[in-house]
């Protein structure tokens, strides 16, 4: 269970093209007063590894169960392919689903829960059983076939649930919260080993998530959902280094926000006064509200020599915390509390409280967001 | 809760039933109208049998997950597919024993067959009572003696079969056991 054993490579006998487009136009959805999704557009082209991130009530699940077809939706349009789907049940959407908790069937082995979309397509027996076999050799439980799944782990389970989702070549594949039972480890292995899946078979993917680590590690496309609203859609690196309000820095990992004026905008650049911290030139992306912030990421806080010019300020250490791999800081600069996260190997053993320290970070580090609470 | 009050009040409507299948033989046995005597016994005996059979099927049902008729439908399962291929399978036991339940309820029940007995058949317990009352012989004990051995056997059976699970359950391997 430790090396990587889903192998990658197109699905047996078919060859075929990379398809699955979904799309999502004003969708909608109401319980009574409360509105669960709202006036949602999203596109999922052939291929791509699209996650929906959000904290419980955000309606990112609910938007997976309307593309499933689980849910209905109360306005708007939902397309496969090009093709509107809304009035089409469940069975007839052609696409793979993997539950939270795996939902396989108790009653049936490995195999037969494999072969059960088989069985449902009139599929024979003898070939059914080859496919069958062929999906669960391609996550590496070709000898579990007999077992049932109270005898498999909760890794083996999921590759199961893995092998029925993908066995009768779905359109695209729907993955909702797959690794939220497994513990860190197992939960990092089976993300590789789903993206590796995923690429070779060049199938796509909507995959739903609350833990941003795996929507940065997993997706080509990240949709920060909140409220039923997508509040930012980007690239992981995108979403993570230019957040365009407060709430999606915070939302996704850590970060030093700095309430701002701004003194100058010119295109991607911006001239900001951070009150006791100073002038400083930040990355603008062209965000606009009421009140706005500065985010520098712990990470791209660098402690620097007085000499160096620009974008810093002198600080104080208040108290150093060993995380194992880095060390975090925790500042005071100018009025505000400040983290600072930097490798161990790279850590300043010689630092003391009260010692003046000098902080800083690039201009291109340095986000200029909406500060929406 | 809605189940709960539903079964209670099963049973108590069992006696309602009851009362005007029973009115309607004595009835109607002198009027010639009533329906055949078979057909109304077993009626009768559905009527006490159903809150058990639906109390144990619905606490089947209570446990099954909904996620699991969920991905049969995205497999491709229809309405008569996910009869069949899931909630059959994991309601069975629930049905099982309250087929069981339903006819020891049914065999145990004198008062109300004897009611509702006709000339042409009978039942074992209503037999054994009129038997005792007026036609004394050894087969009396007989049939006591039978009736014990069935239920002595049945309850070995089910003691057997629960040990065997329970050591199957044992030596399941270490990654299983932890989750249990």
């Amino acid at each position: 269970m430790t090396a990587s054993v889903i192998s990658a490579g197109p699905i047996p006998g078919t060859g075929r093209a990379a398809q699955g487009a979904i799309e999502l136009r004003q969708v909608s959805k109401h319980y009574g007063d409360v509105v669960a999704v709202d006036e949602l557009d999203l596109t999922v082209q052939p291929g791509e590894f699209v996650t929906l991130l959000g904290p419980s009530g955000s309606g990112k699940t609910t938007t997976m169960m309307m593309v499933a077809g689980f849910e209905e939706h109360t306005a708007g349009a939902i397309l496969i392919d090009g093709k509107p789907v809304d009035t089409l049940p469940p069975r007839d959407r052609n696409l793979g689903v993997v539950f939270q908790n795996y939902a396989l069937f108790p009653h049936m082995s490995a195999l037969e829960n494999v072969e059960f979309a088989l069985r449902m397509r009139k599929v024979p027996r003898a070939e059914r059983r080859q496919r069958a076999e062929e999906a669960l050799d391609r996550v590496g439980l070709g000898k579990m076939g007999g077992r049932k799944p109270r005898q498999l782990s909760g890794g083996q389970q999921q590759r199961v649930a893995l092998a029925r989702a993908l066995v009768f070549n779905p359109a695209a594949l729907l993955l909702d919260e797959p690794m939220a039972a497994l513990d860190k480890r197992l939960r990092e292995q089976m993300q590789e080993e789903i993206k590796t899946l995923q690429k070779g078979l060049g199938i796509s993917v909507l995959f739903v998530t609350h833990d941003q680590d795996e929507a940065m590690a997993m997706s080509d496309r990240i949709v920060v959902m909140r409220d039923g609203k997508i509040v930012q859609s980007g690239p992981p690196e995108e979403v993570y280094n230019h957040p365009m309000t407060d709430w999606v820095a915070s939302f996704l990992g850590d970060t030093n926000l700095i309430p701002c004026t701004i003194v100058e905008r010119n295109g991607e650049e911006a001239v900001v006064d951070l009150g006791g911290l100073g002038m400083a030139k930040v990355r603008d992306r062209g965000a606009s509200g009421e009140n706005y912030a500065v985010s520098v990421r712990p990470e791209h806080l660098k402690f620097r020599t007085r000499a160096t010019a620009g974008n810093g300020c002198a600080a104080s250490l208040v108290s150093s915390t060993n995380l194992g791999a880095t060390v975090r800081h925790r500042l005071t600069a100018g009025g505000h509390d400040l983290q600072l996260r930097e490798l161990s190997s790279d850590s300043v053993a010689r630092i003391r409280p009260d010692e003046e320290l000098w902080v800083g970070w690039d201009a291109d580090k340095a986000q200029l967001l909406v500060l929406e609470s | 809760m809605r189940g709960k009050i539903l079964a209670s009040s099963a049973f108590g409507l069992g006696g309602v039933v009851l009362a005007g299948l029973t009115l309607s033989g004595v009835v109607g046995a002198g009027a010639q109208v009533a329906p055949p005597p078979s057909f109304s016994r077993g009626v009768a005996h559905a009527v006490i049998a159903t809150p058990y059979v639906y109390l144990t099927t619905r606490a089947s049902l209570a446990g099954l997950n909904p996620a699991l008729v969920r991905s049969a439908q995205s497999l491709g399962a229809g309405p008569l597919s996910v009869l069949r291929h899931v909630y059959l399978p994991i309601i069975l036991p629930g049905l099982i024993s309250g087929a069981l339940f339903a006819f020891s309820v049914s065999i145990d029940e004198t008062v109300m067959s004897l009611f509702m007995q006709s000339p042409g058949a009978t039942t074992l317990p209503v037999k054994m009572f009129t038997d005792i009352q007026f036609n004394l012989t050894p087969k009396i004990a007989v049939s006591s003696a039978l009736l014990v051995s069935v239920a002595t056997i049945g309850l070995l059976l089910q003691v057997l079969f629960v040990l065997k699970r329970r050591s199957s359950t044992r030596m399941l391997p270490l990654a299983v056991s932890a989750q249990t």
